[in-house]
Protein backbone atom coordinates (compact mmCIF):
# COMPACT_ATOMS: atom_id res chain seq x y z
CA UNK A 1 0.00 0.00 0.00
CA UNK A 2 1.22 3.40 -0.65
CA UNK A 3 2.68 5.56 2.26
CA UNK A 4 0.92 8.42 0.66
CA UNK A 5 -2.82 6.73 0.68
CA UNK A 6 -5.34 8.07 3.35
CA UNK A 7 -6.32 4.80 5.40
CA UNK A 8 -2.17 4.27 5.68
CA UNK A 9 -1.83 8.19 7.27
CA UNK A 10 -4.57 7.43 9.69
CA UNK A 11 -2.82 4.26 10.95
CA UNK A 12 -0.12 6.18 11.61
CA UNK A 13 -1.96 9.20 13.52
CA UNK A 14 -3.61 6.61 15.48
CA UNK A 15 -0.29 5.03 16.36
CA UNK A 16 0.21 6.30 20.27
CA UNK A 17 3.44 8.16 20.14
CA UNK A 18 6.17 7.03 21.94
CA UNK A 19 7.04 9.11 25.45
CA UNK A 20 10.82 8.47 26.61
CA UNK A 21 12.24 9.69 29.05
CA UNK A 22 15.91 8.77 29.50
CA UNK A 23 17.49 9.00 32.98
CA UNK A 24 20.48 9.25 32.08
CA UNK A 25 22.64 10.93 28.63
CA UNK A 26 24.11 7.89 27.35
CA UNK A 27 21.03 6.52 27.40
CA UNK A 28 19.47 9.74 25.95
CA UNK A 29 22.22 9.87 23.31
CA UNK A 30 21.20 5.84 22.56
CA UNK A 31 17.64 6.92 21.50
CA UNK A 32 18.88 10.42 19.83
CA UNK A 33 20.05 8.13 17.45
CA UNK A 34 17.07 6.98 15.72
CA UNK A 35 16.02 10.00 13.22
CA UNK A 36 12.40 9.09 13.77
CA UNK A 37 12.55 10.55 17.36
CA UNK A 38 12.41 14.02 18.16
CA UNK A 39 13.93 15.80 21.06
CA UNK A 40 11.66 17.59 23.96
CA UNK A 41 13.10 20.24 25.29
CA UNK A 42 10.30 23.34 26.55
CA UNK A 43 8.01 21.72 23.70
CA UNK A 44 6.35 24.91 22.76
CA UNK A 45 8.34 25.12 18.85
CA UNK A 46 7.25 20.88 18.61
CA UNK A 47 3.03 22.01 19.69
CA UNK A 48 2.99 25.07 17.25
CA UNK A 49 5.11 23.31 14.10
CA UNK A 50 2.96 20.09 14.41
CA UNK A 51 3.53 17.86 11.59
CA UNK A 52 1.10 15.46 11.92
CA UNK A 53 2.65 12.19 13.26
CA UNK A 54 5.67 11.44 15.23
CA UNK A 55 7.07 8.38 16.36
CA UNK A 56 8.31 9.40 19.77
CA UNK A 57 9.48 12.31 22.09
CA UNK A 58 12.58 12.29 23.92
CA UNK A 59 12.23 14.41 27.11
CA UNK A 60 15.41 15.53 28.90
CA UNK A 61 13.54 16.37 31.66
CA UNK A 62 16.09 13.94 33.91
CA UNK A 63 19.29 14.94 32.65
CA UNK A 64 19.62 17.44 35.00
CA UNK A 65 20.12 20.24 32.39
CA UNK A 66 18.55 23.10 33.74
CA UNK A 67 21.97 24.83 35.46
CA UNK A 68 22.67 28.09 35.34
CA UNK A 69 26.66 28.17 36.67
CA UNK A 70 28.72 31.47 37.39
CA UNK A 71 32.30 31.74 37.40
CA UNK A 72 34.85 34.51 37.01
CA UNK A 73 35.62 33.45 33.32
CA UNK A 74 32.33 31.74 32.30
CA UNK A 75 28.36 31.00 32.52
CA UNK A 76 27.57 28.09 31.80
CA UNK A 77 23.92 27.08 30.73
CA UNK A 78 22.67 23.74 30.40
CA UNK A 79 20.52 22.67 27.33
CA UNK A 80 17.08 22.85 29.41
CA UNK A 81 17.48 26.17 31.53
CA UNK A 82 14.77 28.38 29.96
CA UNK A 83 15.02 31.95 29.53
CA UNK A 84 13.33 32.99 32.91
CA UNK A 85 15.81 30.99 34.15
CA UNK A 86 19.06 32.23 32.64
CA UNK A 87 17.61 36.04 33.10
CA UNK A 88 16.88 35.25 36.71
CA UNK A 89 20.20 34.01 37.26
CA UNK A 90 22.30 36.46 35.30
CA UNK A 91 20.20 39.45 36.66
CA UNK A 92 21.93 39.35 39.67
CA UNK A 93 25.45 38.50 38.56
CA UNK A 94 25.35 40.28 35.39
CA UNK A 95 22.49 42.32 34.58
CA UNK A 96 24.41 44.21 31.79
CA UNK A 97 25.08 40.89 30.54
CA UNK A 98 23.34 41.22 26.47
CA UNK A 99 21.22 37.81 27.60
CA UNK A 100 19.56 39.36 29.90
CA UNK A 101 17.95 41.98 28.09
CA UNK A 102 17.64 40.13 24.86
CA UNK A 103 16.01 36.74 26.50
CA UNK A 104 13.89 39.08 28.47
CA UNK A 105 11.99 40.41 25.46
CA UNK A 106 11.77 37.58 23.82
CA UNK A 107 8.13 36.25 23.19
CA UNK A 108 5.88 36.27 26.60
CA UNK A 109 6.52 36.12 30.52
CA UNK A 110 4.19 32.22 30.06
CA UNK A 111 7.08 31.40 26.85
CA UNK A 112 9.78 32.06 28.56
CA UNK A 113 8.79 29.62 31.59
CA UNK A 114 9.42 27.39 29.20
CA UNK A 115 11.38 27.76 26.37
CA UNK A 116 15.06 26.52 26.49
CA UNK A 117 18.01 27.94 25.56
CA UNK A 118 19.02 24.53 24.25
CA UNK A 119 16.08 23.76 21.68
CA UNK A 120 16.20 27.57 20.89
CA UNK A 121 19.68 27.00 19.42
CA UNK A 122 18.77 23.57 17.83
CA UNK A 123 15.41 24.94 15.96
CA UNK A 124 15.63 28.68 16.24
CA UNK A 125 11.82 29.33 16.40
CA UNK A 126 10.66 32.52 15.48
CA UNK A 127 10.40 34.32 18.96
CA UNK A 128 13.91 33.37 19.84
CA UNK A 129 16.35 35.92 20.49
CA UNK A 130 19.44 34.21 21.58
CA UNK A 131 21.22 33.88 18.20
CA UNK A 132 22.68 36.97 17.60
CA UNK A 133 23.90 37.61 21.76
CA UNK A 134 25.17 34.19 21.83
CA UNK A 135 27.56 34.75 18.46
CA UNK A 136 28.28 38.48 19.54
CA UNK A 137 29.45 36.86 23.02
CA UNK A 138 31.37 34.08 21.76
CA UNK A 139 29.51 31.66 23.32
CA UNK A 140 30.51 27.72 22.36
CA UNK A 141 28.11 25.13 22.34
CA UNK A 142 28.78 21.76 23.78
CA UNK A 143 27.32 18.42 21.87
CA UNK A 144 27.45 15.23 22.86
CA UNK A 145 26.65 11.87 21.09
CA UNK A 146 27.79 11.28 17.38
CA UNK A 147 29.32 14.72 16.82
CA UNK A 148 30.91 15.39 20.32
CA UNK A 149 32.87 18.38 21.21
CA UNK A 150 32.93 22.19 21.65
CA UNK A 151 31.94 24.38 18.80
CA UNK A 152 31.06 28.15 17.82
CA UNK A 153 27.48 28.74 18.24
CA UNK A 154 27.61 30.56 14.77
CA UNK A 155 29.39 26.83 13.70
CA UNK A 156 26.15 24.75 14.55
CA UNK A 157 23.63 27.40 12.85
CA UNK A 158 25.97 27.17 9.23
CA UNK A 159 26.33 23.23 9.63
CA UNK A 160 22.83 22.05 10.86
CA UNK A 161 24.40 18.34 10.73
CA UNK A 162 26.59 18.51 13.37
CA UNK A 163 23.04 18.13 15.23
CA UNK A 164 22.51 15.00 13.33
CA UNK A 165 22.93 11.83 16.12
CA UNK A 166 23.96 14.61 18.90
CA UNK A 167 22.18 16.25 21.33
CA UNK A 168 23.09 20.01 22.91
CA UNK A 169 24.44 19.72 26.53
CA UNK A 170 25.01 23.26 27.54
CA UNK A 171 26.43 27.03 26.50
CA UNK A 172 29.59 27.98 27.36
CA UNK A 173 29.88 32.08 27.60
CA UNK A 174 32.65 33.80 28.63
CA UNK A 175 32.73 36.50 31.11
CA UNK A 176 33.86 39.50 29.07
CA UNK A 177 32.01 42.71 26.85
CA UNK A 178 31.64 45.34 29.72
CA UNK A 179 29.30 47.25 27.27
CA UNK A 180 26.25 45.90 25.09
CA UNK A 181 23.20 46.65 23.05
CA UNK A 182 20.66 44.68 21.67
CA UNK A 183 17.90 45.41 19.55
CA UNK A 184 14.70 43.57 18.23
CA UNK A 185 12.66 44.87 15.32
CA UNK A 186 9.26 44.21 15.86
CA UNK A 187 6.10 45.74 14.64
CA UNK A 188 4.16 45.31 18.21
CA UNK A 189 5.07 44.25 21.63
CA UNK A 190 4.57 40.89 21.26
CA UNK A 191 5.68 39.86 17.65
CA UNK A 192 8.13 38.39 15.90
CA UNK A 193 11.80 40.18 15.12
CA UNK A 194 11.85 40.86 12.12
CA UNK A 195 15.70 41.42 13.17
CA UNK A 196 17.83 41.97 15.87
CA UNK A 197 20.74 44.00 16.31
CA UNK A 198 23.25 42.94 19.24
CA UNK A 199 26.73 44.78 19.58
CA UNK A 200 29.04 43.84 22.19
CA UNK A 201 32.41 45.28 23.28
CA UNK A 202 35.19 45.57 26.10
CA UNK A 203 35.65 49.19 27.05
CA UNK A 204 38.94 49.99 28.86
CA UNK A 205 41.55 52.87 29.09
CA UNK A 206 38.83 54.60 26.98
CA UNK A 207 39.11 51.98 23.81
CA UNK A 208 36.59 49.79 22.19
CA UNK A 209 37.98 46.43 21.73
CA UNK A 210 36.55 43.14 20.97
CA UNK A 211 34.15 44.51 19.14
CA UNK A 212 31.07 41.92 18.03
CA UNK A 213 28.23 43.05 15.73
CA UNK A 214 25.65 40.63 14.63
CA UNK A 215 22.55 40.93 12.83
CA UNK A 216 20.06 38.38 12.62
CA UNK A 217 16.43 37.71 10.27
CA UNK A 218 18.98 38.62 7.35
CA UNK A 219 18.81 36.46 4.15
CA UNK A 220 21.49 34.18 4.93
CA UNK A 221 19.81 33.32 8.32
CA UNK A 222 22.97 35.91 10.21
CA UNK A 223 25.69 38.19 9.75
CA UNK A 224 28.63 39.08 11.59
CA UNK A 225 29.33 42.73 10.26
CA UNK A 226 32.47 42.85 10.59
CA UNK A 227 33.19 46.11 8.46
CA UNK A 228 31.52 47.74 11.06
CA UNK A 229 33.56 46.16 14.19
CA UNK A 230 36.74 47.66 12.48
CA UNK A 231 35.23 50.83 12.30
CA UNK A 232 34.40 50.88 16.17
CA UNK A 233 37.52 48.53 17.44
CA UNK A 234 40.55 50.58 18.90
CA UNK A 235 38.61 53.76 18.67
CA UNK A 236 37.24 56.29 21.55
CA UNK A 237 33.78 57.00 22.21
CA UNK A 238 34.02 60.45 20.55
CA UNK A 239 36.20 58.93 17.45
CA UNK A 240 33.09 56.61 16.48
CA UNK A 241 31.18 58.44 13.86
CA UNK A 242 28.09 56.07 13.96
CA UNK A 243 26.78 57.31 10.13
CA UNK A 244 29.92 56.60 8.80
CA UNK A 245 29.96 53.27 10.43
CA UNK A 246 26.62 52.01 9.20
CA UNK A 247 26.94 52.96 5.81
CA UNK A 248 26.90 50.47 3.18
CA UNK A 249 26.14 47.51 5.08
CA UNK A 250 26.49 44.32 3.30
CA UNK A 251 23.35 42.07 4.42
CA UNK A 252 19.92 41.46 2.23
CA UNK A 253 16.90 40.88 3.58
CA UNK A 254 13.87 38.56 2.09
CA UNK A 255 10.23 39.74 1.94
CA UNK A 256 8.90 39.88 5.69
CA UNK A 257 5.70 41.17 7.29
CA UNK A 258 7.28 43.90 8.30
CA UNK A 259 8.09 45.02 4.99
CA UNK A 260 10.09 44.65 1.81
CA UNK A 261 13.72 43.54 1.54
CA UNK A 262 14.58 47.17 0.61
CA UNK A 263 12.52 49.01 3.40
CA UNK A 264 13.81 46.24 6.19
CA UNK A 265 17.55 47.15 4.92
CA UNK A 266 16.67 51.10 5.37
CA UNK A 267 15.36 50.41 8.49
CA UNK A 268 18.07 48.04 9.67
CA UNK A 269 20.82 50.79 8.31
CA UNK A 270 19.00 53.28 10.86
CA UNK A 271 18.78 51.22 13.63
CA UNK A 272 22.28 50.03 13.70
CA UNK A 273 23.43 53.52 13.47
CA UNK A 274 21.02 53.91 16.95
CA UNK A 275 22.34 50.94 18.49
CA UNK A 276 25.94 52.23 18.16
CA UNK A 277 25.07 55.70 19.46
CA UNK A 278 23.71 53.82 22.18
CA UNK A 279 27.11 51.85 22.95
CA UNK A 280 29.12 55.11 22.70
CA UNK A 281 26.35 56.64 24.84
CA UNK A 282 26.76 53.67 27.53
CA UNK A 283 30.70 54.01 27.12
CA UNK A 284 30.26 57.62 27.75
CA UNK A 285 28.38 57.06 31.12
CA UNK A 286 31.24 54.24 32.06
CA UNK A 287 34.09 56.72 31.88
CA UNK A 288 31.92 58.91 33.82
CA UNK B 1 -0.37 6.48 29.13
CA UNK B 2 -1.35 7.48 32.30
CA UNK B 3 -0.19 9.67 35.20
CA UNK B 4 -0.79 11.59 38.61
CA UNK B 5 -1.53 15.20 38.48
CA UNK B 6 -2.54 17.45 41.72
CA UNK B 7 -4.64 20.14 40.13
CA UNK B 8 -5.89 22.98 42.71
CA UNK B 9 -4.45 20.39 45.62
CA UNK B 10 -6.00 17.75 45.02
CA UNK B 11 -4.51 14.48 43.53
CA UNK B 12 -5.90 13.45 40.46
CA UNK B 13 -4.84 10.39 38.02
CA UNK B 14 -5.68 11.29 34.43
CA UNK B 15 -5.28 8.74 31.32
CA UNK B 16 -4.22 10.46 27.90
CA UNK B 17 -2.26 10.45 24.83
CA UNK B 18 1.34 11.08 24.92
CA UNK B 19 0.71 14.15 22.21
CA UNK B 20 -1.90 15.03 24.16
CA UNK B 21 -1.64 18.59 25.57
CA UNK B 22 -1.92 19.88 29.37
CA UNK B 23 -4.79 22.22 28.30
CA UNK B 24 -7.13 19.36 26.59
CA UNK B 25 -6.09 16.88 28.93
CA UNK B 26 -7.83 19.57 31.81
CA UNK B 27 -10.85 20.51 29.91
CA UNK B 28 -11.43 17.17 28.88
CA UNK B 29 -11.02 16.21 33.01
CA UNK B 30 -13.69 19.43 33.72
CA UNK B 31 -11.03 22.05 33.81
CA UNK B 32 -13.22 24.29 31.85
CA UNK B 33 -12.38 27.29 33.63
CA UNK B 34 -8.63 26.47 31.13
CA UNK B 35 -9.61 28.47 28.22
CA UNK B 36 -9.03 27.00 25.29
CA UNK B 37 -7.88 30.55 22.65
CA UNK B 38 -5.32 30.61 20.07
CA UNK B 39 -3.58 26.69 20.47
CA UNK B 40 -0.56 28.54 19.74
CA UNK B 41 1.02 30.64 22.83
CA UNK B 42 -0.25 33.65 21.94
CA UNK B 43 -3.65 34.74 23.68
CA UNK B 44 -2.38 33.66 27.19
CA UNK B 45 -6.50 32.04 27.59
CA UNK B 46 -5.04 28.96 28.54
CA UNK B 47 -2.80 29.74 30.76
CA UNK B 48 -2.22 27.82 34.30
CA UNK B 49 0.82 27.99 36.77
CA UNK B 50 2.38 25.05 36.80
CA UNK B 51 4.92 24.63 39.84
CA UNK B 52 3.91 28.11 40.64
CA UNK B 53 5.01 29.23 36.91
CA UNK B 54 3.07 30.99 34.35
CA UNK B 55 2.55 28.40 31.32
CA UNK B 56 0.37 28.08 28.22
CA UNK B 57 -0.79 24.98 28.69
CA UNK B 58 -2.11 24.72 25.15
CA UNK B 59 1.77 24.34 24.51
CA UNK B 60 2.69 22.34 27.16
CA UNK B 61 2.04 18.20 26.72
CA UNK B 62 0.56 17.05 29.56
CA UNK B 63 3.03 14.08 29.69
CA UNK B 64 5.46 16.73 30.86
CA UNK B 65 3.28 17.82 34.04
CA UNK B 66 2.96 14.53 35.86
CA UNK B 67 3.35 14.77 39.62
CA UNK B 68 3.94 18.57 38.78
CA UNK B 69 1.41 20.93 40.88
CA UNK B 70 -1.15 22.85 38.67
CA UNK B 71 -2.61 25.81 39.32
CA UNK B 72 -6.30 26.84 37.89
CA UNK B 73 -8.64 30.26 38.38
CA UNK B 74 -10.87 28.02 40.29
CA UNK B 75 -8.37 26.94 42.54
CA UNK B 76 -7.39 30.50 43.25
CA UNK B 77 -10.87 31.24 44.84
CA UNK B 78 -15.02 30.39 44.70
CA UNK B 79 -17.78 32.65 42.98
CA UNK B 80 -19.08 32.76 47.31
CA UNK B 81 -15.15 33.87 48.32
CA UNK B 82 -13.18 35.03 45.76
CA UNK B 83 -9.12 35.72 45.77
CA UNK B 84 -8.73 39.32 46.19
CA UNK B 85 -7.72 39.01 42.78
CA UNK B 86 -10.68 38.24 41.29
CA UNK B 87 -12.49 40.58 43.46
CA UNK B 88 -10.08 43.60 42.07
CA UNK B 89 -11.31 42.77 38.42
CA UNK B 90 -15.18 43.03 39.49
CA UNK B 91 -14.64 45.53 41.46
CA UNK B 92 -12.59 47.73 38.39
CA UNK B 93 -14.47 46.86 35.51
CA UNK B 94 -11.92 44.80 33.90
CA UNK B 95 -14.30 42.13 32.97
CA UNK B 96 -16.46 42.35 29.87
CA UNK B 97 -16.98 38.91 27.68
CA UNK B 98 -14.63 37.33 30.41
CA UNK B 99 -12.77 34.73 28.05
CA UNK B 100 -9.41 36.27 28.75
CA UNK B 101 -9.80 36.67 32.17
CA UNK B 102 -8.67 33.27 33.97
CA UNK B 103 -5.39 33.99 31.89
CA UNK B 104 -5.28 37.28 33.17
CA UNK B 105 -5.64 36.79 36.86
CA UNK B 106 -3.59 33.57 36.69
CA UNK B 107 -0.48 36.27 35.10
CA UNK B 108 -1.42 38.55 37.78
CA UNK B 109 -0.98 36.04 40.28
CA UNK B 110 2.21 35.19 39.35
CA UNK B 111 3.38 38.45 39.66
CA UNK B 112 2.11 39.84 42.46
CA UNK B 113 3.76 35.98 44.52
CA UNK B 114 7.07 37.04 42.78
CA UNK B 115 6.56 41.08 43.44
CA UNK B 116 3.99 42.56 45.12
CA UNK B 117 4.66 46.11 44.62
CA UNK B 118 5.10 45.96 40.57
CA UNK B 119 5.48 49.00 38.71
CA UNK B 120 3.42 50.16 35.96
CA UNK B 121 6.48 48.62 33.40
CA UNK B 122 6.70 45.18 35.45
CA UNK B 123 2.46 45.03 34.76
CA UNK B 124 3.04 45.04 31.71
CA UNK B 125 5.91 42.49 31.56
CA UNK B 126 3.86 39.96 33.43
CA UNK B 127 1.01 40.30 31.38
CA UNK B 128 2.42 40.40 27.89
CA UNK B 129 1.00 36.95 26.64
CA UNK B 130 -2.53 37.62 27.61
CA UNK B 131 -4.31 39.46 25.44
CA UNK B 132 -7.90 41.02 25.75
CA UNK B 133 -10.14 41.79 22.79
CA UNK B 134 -12.88 43.36 24.80
CA UNK B 135 -11.70 45.89 27.50
CA UNK B 136 -8.23 47.99 25.89
CA UNK B 137 -6.41 46.89 29.05
CA UNK B 138 -6.72 50.11 31.22
CA UNK B 139 -8.78 48.47 33.46
CA UNK B 140 -7.10 45.14 34.11
CA UNK B 141 -4.29 47.11 34.83
CA UNK B 142 -6.14 49.02 37.31
CA UNK B 143 -7.33 45.81 38.89
CA UNK B 144 -3.81 45.06 39.21
CA UNK B 145 -2.54 47.49 41.06
CA UNK B 146 -6.02 47.26 43.20
CA UNK B 147 -5.38 43.42 43.87
CA UNK B 148 -1.42 44.84 44.73
CA UNK B 149 -2.67 47.20 47.73
CA UNK B 150 -5.24 44.91 49.07
CA UNK B 151 -2.58 41.89 49.01
CA UNK B 152 -0.44 44.48 50.70
CA UNK B 153 -2.65 45.89 53.31
CA UNK B 154 -3.95 41.78 53.37
CA UNK B 155 -7.58 42.46 52.82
Amino acid sequence: MSTRSPSHREELRMAEMLWIRPRTLSEALEYVKDESLHVHGGGTHLLRNWKGSIRGLIDLSELDLDFVRISKEWIDIGAMATYADIVRALRNSFPENVLVDALSRSASTALRNRITIGGSLALLPPWSNVLGPAIATDAIVSLEGMNRGLYPVADVQRNKLLLKGSLIHSIRIPVRHSVAVFHTEKRVAFDYPSFTITICADFERDLFTNVRVVITGVADLFARLESVERKIEGCSPAEVNSRAVCASLPISFTKKPLGSPQYLLELASVQLERCVMKLVSLASRKRG
Amino acid sequence: MEGQFRVNGVNHTFSFSADETLLDVLRRHGFTDVHCGCREGSCGACAVLLDKKLVNSCLVFAATSIGQEILTVSGLGTRDAPHPIQQAFVDCGAVQCGFCTPGMILATYALLSDNPNPSDEDILRALDGNQCRCTGYVKIIEAVKQAARRLDRHE
